[in-house]
């Protein structure tokens, strides 16, 4: 009895069978007893008929009157087996059997001459029905009637009780198994979605069919799939990012050191005097290639080696001013406006505000960069009441990032930009900062709609100080 | 399952105790089985001609029979028929031993003999009774004349009270039944008839006074609904007759018995229950107003308008 299916099935039938069980027994237990009280009903009328009409004829000895009126009610009714007359002395007066008198009747009828007893013949069971003539003083009328009639009437309505109660039990079994699948197989559809989806298919979803509880589950089922979906995504591109950032540091340190010294042999080589032109021309293209992978390398350190160097509480707009003063030139030479909103009051950050500085500098980049010439770029902060955050928002008017690449843009060396011109580094730089601050960048991005990046810091005040090292959020 | 049940419900009602009776093993050959005649040897056979319903007669007159039985000391049988004329007749066959019979029955017994008056009853202080003329309450008739055209109940064709005297008073309108009445029957019972007139299914009837006088005794409100517009000349009660061929020695106890039976608590007791005081003899000449009531009846009615006035 595992199932929710078995047991509704169990406990239904078994109750519906119960009641069409006890419905069966009293219905014929009443139908046998009105029968049986009907016949007996039926047979004192006709004894007492007897009785009385004989009463005048057995006092007068009219033995042909009393035959004449046995005769006359023993055609009235067909269940009338016998009637037998006998007088105050007990003598049998008249009796109605074909070619003598039942030798074992007699001694019966003389001791139950007032009450019915019921006879077990040849033609089956006989109820004996005696009325006194004239209280006795005249004599005692016997009636014998055939029972068999009504018992055969009550095994034909026990066999329509019988169909009936299987039909109902029956349409109980059917009614009841198309109401169990209703409820059931929703619930079947859950289990098997439910262990799709623990397989690894989060796009599995239910369908909703109807408003009542399976529906709601259906619903309900969808809601989960979709907010596990989420997190799950998010959870992996954290990680992601995570193990990136380590390797990449890793590399970096490891390749800081050669190269510093590969540029301070290149540096001694080229003070020397005695090279040729076209050798000197070898190694500015050499000294110019160091530099470009001494930027990488420094860019990549950035998220690791200063991460817990020069921490203290600043006023957020205040970094972000000198960012958008540096942007700024950037932004001149394509015509593009910066437009800046920043609070009057202090939104105080924790953390180091250089790092953050470079966080809006590269973002403003960006923007720069994807926004068309002539466009405007609007940047503000805010960290109202009620909010546990201080909010930097970025936004342009560029073509926006399409859905493939949004997924990645703050992977390290992920670029979309020409070659040499970006590191790839930009975005993953702002990430790793953020999340350092225990903060979270947001991207609202659609086709022809700009492009908005919100950074959100936690305000000093509402800082957690012991989760200095955990990473942050990304949503895109 | 279900089965099962209906085999407990069946067995619930069969708990009945049954008989096992075989038709087939038949003992007895004749289909009317008469009572015992050696047993009707030892039995006195006493009849009651049915002055009132043989019912009645069995919770009033029999009182007496079973009285003079338990002291004469003999078992009998009572007979009742359902005319006066069928018990004249078994009294004549010899069937029966004695009989309390009305006085017409009496008149036609003893024209034919075979029988001997044994006993009168005395009520009221005499020995003689009337025939009443019997309407409906409601009824306008003040004497039998008024009732020419209606329905008129007689009691049995040989009953004095009944039928002669009521036919007497119509003949002497110089009319037949059959012209005067509308249309008449028998009802072969006092109580019968007195039934007819107070149900107001006949307009009139002739019935025994000692009867209606016995039934409006044990049941006032039959005055009230029935009317006595006529009462006869006296006739002779109605006596108990005996056999003539019966040994003078039972008739000596049987005449005993009941003359001696007001001497008696429980003699007086039926006495009193049937509203007489005892039995007495009387001559037979006391029937002699019934004998010529009954010639003048029966000559008029061969000799139609001979004696009308």
């Amino acid at each position: 009895m595992r199932s929710i299916y078995a047991k509704l099935m169990f406990f239904s039938l078994g109750g519906t069978f119960l009641l069409a069980l006890c419905f069966t027994v009293v219905v014929h237990y009443r139908h046998k007893q009105n029968l049986s009280d009907e016949l007996q009903r039926r047979g004192g009328i006709l004894s007492t008929g007897i009785a009385m009409s004989s009463q005048k004829a057995m006092l007068t000895s009219d033995t042909s009157r009393i035959k004449f009126i046995v005769d006359l009610y023993s055609r009235v009714d067909p269940d009338i087996v016998y009637v037998v007359i006998v007088n105050a002395r007990g003598e049998i007066v008249y009796h109605t059997f074909d070619g003598g008198f039942p030798a074992d009747l007699a001694p019966l009828l003389h001791e139950h001459s007032r009450k019915s007893i019921l006879l077990e013949t040849e033609d089956g069971f006989v109820r004996n029905i005696p009325t006194p003539i004239f209280g006795g003083r005249a004599g005692v009328s016997h009636l014998g009637l055939s029972e068999q009639r009504i018992r055969a009437q009550v095994l034909r309505n026990q066999a329509v009780t019988i169909y009936i109660v299987l039909f109902i039990t029956f349409a109980g079994v059917a009614v009841l198994t198309l109401l169990s699948r209703s409820v059931t197989s929703p619930i079947n559809e859950v289990i098997t979605a439910a262990g799709k989806f623990g397989a690894g298919d989060y796009s599995m979803r239910l369908p909703v069919r109807s408003n009542d509880e399976t529906g709601q589950l259906a619903r309900a089922f969808n809601a989960m799939a979709d907010e596990l979906q989420l997190h799950h995504r998010e959870i992996v591109q954290t990680e992601k990012l995570a193990a990136i950032g380590r390797l990449s540091s890793a590399v970096a340190h490891e390749i800081n050191n050669p190269l510093m010294g590969v540029q301070n042999a290149c540096r001694i080589i080229k003070s020397d005097s005695g090279l040729n032109p076209k050798s000197l021309e070898y190694l500015e293209l050499i000294e110019e290639s160091l530099g470009k992978m001494e930027r990488i390398v420094r860019g990549l350190l950035l998220t690791s080696r200063e991460r817990d160097s020069g921490k203290r509480d600043f006023a957020m707009e205040q970094a972000a001013a000198k960012a958008v003063a540096l942007a700024r030139h950037a932004a001149d030479r394509k015509r593009i406006a910066i437009r800046e909103n920043m609070p009057e009051s202090g939104c105080v950050v924790h953390g180091a505000p250089e790092r953050f500085e470079q966080v809006v500098l590269n973002l403003l980049l960006n923007a720069v960069d994807a926004a068309p010439a002539g466009s405007v770029i609007n940047v503000s902060a805010s960290c109202g009441h009620g909010t546990e955050f201080a909010i930097l928002h970025v936004e342009d008017q560029g073509p926006g990032i399409p859905a493939p690449v949004l997924e990645h843009i703050f992977e390290p060396f992920y670029t979309t930009k020409e070659p040499g011109v970006g590191t790839g580094l930009g975005l993953y730089v702002c990430y790793e900062i953020v999340s350092e601050m225990q903060g979270r960048i947001e991207v609202a991005t659609g086709p022809e709609q700009g492009t908005a990046f919100h950074v959100y810091i936690p305000l000093a005040r509402e800082r957690t100080p012991s989760a200095d090292d955990g990473h942050g959020h990304i949503a895109g | 399952m279900v089965v099962f049940a209906a085999a407990i419900a069946s067995g619930c009602v069969q708990s009945e105790k049954t008989y096992q009776v075989s038709f087939n093993k038949k003992n007895l050959r004749k289909r009317i089985l008469g009572p015992d005649r050696a047993d009707q040897g030892k039995n006195l056979q006493f009849a009651i001609s049915t002055m009132i319903s043989p019912e009645e007669t069995v919770l009033y007159y029999k009182k007496i029979f079973d009285y003079v039985a338990i002291k004469i000391d003999r078992g009998y049988d009572l007979v009742q028929k359902n005319t006066y004329s069928q018990t004249n007749d078994l009294f004549r066959e010899g069937a029966l031993d004695m009989a309390f019979i009305s006085s017409g029955p009496y008149v036609d017994l003893m024209s034919t003999s075979g029988a001997e008056l044994l006993a009168v009853p005395v009520v009221d202080g005499k020995v003689t009774y009337h025939s009443y003329i019997i309407v409906p309450e409601g009824s306008s008739a003040r004497s039998i004349a008024d009732l020419e055209g209606g329905s008129f109940a007689f009691v049995d064709p040989l009953s004095t009270t009944g039928r002669y005297y009521p036919i007497s008073q119509v003949q002497a309108l110089g009319r037949s039944p059959g012209e005067f009445f509308g249309r008449y029957l028998y009802s072969y019972s006092n109580t019968a008839s007195i039934g007819l007139v107070r149900d107001g299914d006949v307009d009139g009837a002739a019935v025994n006074s000692l009867i209606f006088d016995f039934l409006a005794m044990n049941d006032p409100g039959l005055k009230s609904e029935v009317r006595i517009i006529g009462v006869s000349q006296p006739f002779g009660n109605p006596p108990i007759v005996v056999h003539a061929s019966m040994p003078e020695e039972l008739k000596e106890r049987l005449r005993e018995a009941l003359f001696s039976m007001h001497k008696d608590p429980e003699g007086r007791r039926v006495l009193r229950n049937l509203n007489m005081q005892r039995f007495t003899g009387v001559d037979d000449s006391l029937y002699d107003s019934v004998r010529m009531l009954f010639e003048s009846v029966d000559s008029y009615e061969s000799n139609p308008g001979a004696g009308a006035e």
